[in-house]
């Protein structure tokens, strides 16, 4: 058999967003007003991270997005179903993400990337909750789910099955969870990679915490969940989602023109940078941004665009039609 | 750094990890990303509604004045707050009973701009001792 190590099915899958978001992009444009944009940028830029990561290793292993209840061992009970080839994981995670974007770009089928992914936990039947979330983080960890909406419903649907009460003491609990999440990644990460990739996987707790204030009617906590949500997006959003496909330098706006004050607000208030990009960006502040420390600008742009996606693939369409450059007639 | 922004500037870094609650209410235009100019605001007005509260040496007239403002839940002018805290200043250091009161009336206020109860409490709590300490301790 042969194994994939999880860090390139991610890549892989990136790659596949990124390229489809590009095409998606060129046809919002022609839709918009009749104009094309050059994509070629981005589609370049995913053959070369997929080409880059489609060589089988030696360590490959083959998932496919069907869950399978004979896949299930003592020692990993919720394993995907293993078919063996490189060709066929490429080709289902094609197939089951076009079911996200034709649900996100129609809304024809709303569902049904949510009902595929929960059929399938729960036709694995044994596993008990514990197993059962660590299966759902697993998906979203290598983006089988793309949107973090999705991913808490998922997590909703998933506890209310379990019989797990979904009430306020269940908010109160999730809201310092999640606080104390926050302010751990922002406290503790060293690399702009990182912070991307956490911000990433905090989001679906996140996005729990917003649809159960809202059912709950609780006000105050859904303000909360929901500032959050816009910041999570909004970290490679605000910038432009073509920034950060094309490796423009991050955060780099809020140096401009505010006080070590604002860089603090903004480190302790919202959810944007990390506390060692905070601590750095105060050193820099009012000298020349040109020459900015390395790890203030390195980062990896899959990691960015898939944040980006989880916040909400229709909202990073829309931005990056809107943002491509246009072509001179 | 003067006392007064000093103690405005400690009143927001107290505030900003729970800032993501506030909401202005009616017609808010807060709503995704609400800037550090609302921490100030707090900041001016839980002042405002606090010092009245600690100190019981107040001009009656000033004390008028800062309960208009705490009425139309308005932070009052930055010339009336430092009035009040050179007249605090010279008042001897808050009893419990006073301290307890203000930490409620400051947690109401917080709890009116968005804050859950026991946020407001806690932040209340450290919002009264961090204005005690700048206008009693670090004045002596």
């Amino acid at each position: 058999m042969k194994y994939v190590d999880r860090s390139l099915i991610r890549r892989l899958q990136d790659a596949e967003l990124i390229s489809l978001l590009a095409f998606s992009a060129e046809e919002l444009a022609e839709i918009e007003d009749g104009t094309r944009v050059d994509t070629s940028q981005l589609q370049e830029m995913a053959k070369n991270i997929r080409s880059a990561t489609s060589q089988p290793s030696a360590h490959e292993v083959v998932r496919q997005p069907y869950l399978s209840p004979e896949g299930g061992t003592s020692a990993s009970p919720y394993k995907l179903r293993n078919e063996g080839t490189f060709g066929g994981y490429w080709e289902a995670w094609k197939r089951f993400t076009s079911h996200w974007f034709s649900a996100a770009e129609s809304r024809r089928v709303p569902d049904y990337p949510f009902n595929l992914v929960f059929r399938g936990i729960l036709a694995l039947g044994d596993l008990n909750f514990q197993e059962a979330r660590s299966l759902l983080d697993q998906l979203w960890n290598d983006r089988w789910i793309l949107e973090s909406l999705e991913a808490g419903r998922l997590i909703g649907a998933l506890e209310t099955s379990f019989n797990i009460p979904q009430d306020a003491t269940r908010l109160s609990r999730l809201t310092e969870q999640v606080m104390t999440q926050v302010r751990e990644l922002k406290d503790n990460v060293s690399s702009l990679a990182a912070w991307f990739q956490g911000v990433r996987d905090v989001a679906p707790d996140v996005a729990y915490g917003f649809h159960l204030s809202r059912q709950l009617n609780d006000n105050k906590a859904n303000r909360l969940f929901d500032e959050m949500l816009a910041d999570l997006g909004g970290i490679v959003l605000q910038g432009g989602l073509l920034d950060a496909l094309t490796g423009a330098v991050p955060f780099i706006e809020h140096l401009d023109g505010n006080s070590a004050r604002d860089l603090r607000y903004k480190f302790n208030a919202r959810i944007i940078y990390p506390r060692f990009w905070y601590e750095r960006a105060l050193t820099v502040l009012g000298s020349n941004v040109d020459n900015l420390p390395p790890e203030m600008i390195q980062y990896d742009r899959s990691e960015a665009v898939a944040c980006a996606a989880a916040e909400s693939i229709d909202n990073s369409l829309f931005n990056l039609g809107w943002s491509l450059p246009r072509l001179e007639d | 750094m003067q006392p007064d922004e000093r103690l405005l500037d400690g009143v927001a870094e107290i505030l900003e990890p729970n800032a993501m609650y506030f909401n202005s209410g009616k017609d808010d235009s807060t709503r995704y990303f609400a800037d550090a100019s609302v921490l100030q605001f707090l900041g001016l007005l839980l002042t405002t509604v606090v010092l009245p509260t600690l100190s019981n040496v107040l001009s009656d007239d000033l004390k008028e004045r800062l309960k208009k403002w705490r009425a139309k839940r308005q932070a009052a002018p930055a010339d009336e707050l430092e009035e009040g805290l050179m007249q605090a200043s010279a008042s001897p250091a808050p009893s419990p009973e006073a301290s307890a009161a203000a930490v409620a009336a400051a947690a109401a206020v917080l709890e009116h701009y968005g804050w859950p109860a026991a946020a407001a409490a806690k932040d209340a709590s450290k919002v009264v001792t961090h204005i005690s300490v700048t206008i009693w301790t670090e004045k002596q």
